[in-house]
């Protein structure tokens, strides 16, 4: 085989690994909305807006995200309210402080409070159902509600799948036992100071 | 001296393999049972020995019994927290609870035999638990350094150089 050819063959298959890890990376990143229902959502409607005139929006499909505060069950649904934030172009819920208020999704059937707990950070979809009365401490208010068709529960931080091993700050901040400037320098007799 | 070390090796991995459950109990496992079709329709099921895991809701120390939910167990039948579930149970035990080890929020796996099912109160709503009697259980601790999810992970990376 030729010099040139290896060469090509070699090219070729890094081209085609790369293009699969960039799959890999990407489906990782996919939104959590379907696309059909993401089209069909206009984006300037929101929640100042719906509170404004709600019967004006009532069957539209909305997507909002954020924060769970509390999570009821009825017979035959679950109430999730949450404090809405502002969505990244990936659906994910920005965690600052910012917000245009609270809403309610409701899903038919049971979802586990203990998942679906106070704090975790929740996205989803569905049709505008009218708003129902809420109350945040003594001040009544107007809550819209979302009848969600889906509903994605985000990961929590504390989650990860990593051991105290891997943790960055478990060795401080030079790294693990095999970190080129961590205690694997110290391990294989370099001075410490290097 | 080499093979030595290749046993001490070995031995080391057995060890962290121990099993959770001993041989004795998980033999007694109906194996043909299935958890879906349990929680659909638990009175099919009742006298029946499963193996269930899940996350502790609440404890109930006077009656020596657990509420939980259940939840998917990996190899090491440990239970993943992936966000999913079947439902709620209800763990009963002959003595009395680890209140030291068993707090909310702890996982645990157990083999234990269906007795039936009991409706309490969660919000709104009448649950039905399934009630299980505990014949062996194991309790996980958090945060051991062998605890995580292996998995693969891709990641991405930018260098430069001045």
């Amino acid at each position: 085989m030729s010099f040139l050819s290896k060469r090509n063959r070699v090219f070729k298959k890094s081209v085609s690994t790369f293009c699969f890890v960039l799959l890999v990376i990407l489906g990782g990143c996919a939104h959590p909305i379907s696309e059909n229902l993401r089209k069909s959502i206009d984006p300037s409607v929101s929640l100042p807006v719906i509170k404004q005139n709600p019967n004006q929006f009532a069957n539209q499909n909305v997507m909002f995200g954020g924060v769970i505060v509390a999570t009821r069950n009825f017979p035959d649904k679950t109430e999730i309210e949450v404090i809405q934030k502002r969505l990244d172009h990936f659906g994910y819920p920005n965690r600052g402080d910012e917000t245009e208020g609270r809403f309610v999704f409701v899903k038919q059937g049971f979802l586990e409070p203990e998942i679906y707990s106070k704090g975790r950070y929740v996205t989803g979809a569905g049709k505008l159902a009218g708003t129902q009365s809420g109350k945040v401490d003594s001040r009544e208010m107007q809550l819209p509600v979302i009848e969600v068709a889906e509903l994605r529960l985000w990961e929590e931080y504390s989650k990860t799948p990593y051991s105290s091993y891997a943790n960055p700050y478990f060795y401080g901040p030079y790294g693990g036992p095999f970190s080129y400037y961590g205690r694997g320098f110290r391990r294989f007799g370099y001075p410490y100071w290097w | 001296m080499k093979s030595f070390f290749v046993l001490l090796v070995l031995s080391a991995f057995c060890f962290s393999c121990a099993p959770v459950i001993s041989n004795a109990t998980s033999q007694k496992v109906d194996k043909d049972v299935s958890l879906k079709e349990l929680f659909k329709t638990p009175d099919k099921f009742v006298g029946k020995t499963i193996l269930i895991g899940g996350i502790v809701i609440q404890i109930d120390s006077d009656n020596n019994r657990l509420s939980m939910f259940q939840a998917d167990l990996d190899l090491r039948l440990q239970p993943l927290e992936n966000d999913e579930t079947l439902g709620r149970f209800l763990v009963v035990f002959d003595n009395s609870l680890e209140k030291d080890k068993i707090k909310k929020g702890v996982k645990l796996t157990l083999v234990g035999k269906l007795e039936g099912t009991k409706k309490l109160p969660v919000h709104q709503i009448s649950y039905n638990y399934l009630v299980i009697r505990a014949v062996e259980y194991h309790v996980w601790s958090k945060n051991q350094p062998w605890d995580f999810q292996p998995g693969f992970r891709v990641g991405v990376g930018v260098s430069g150089s001045i």
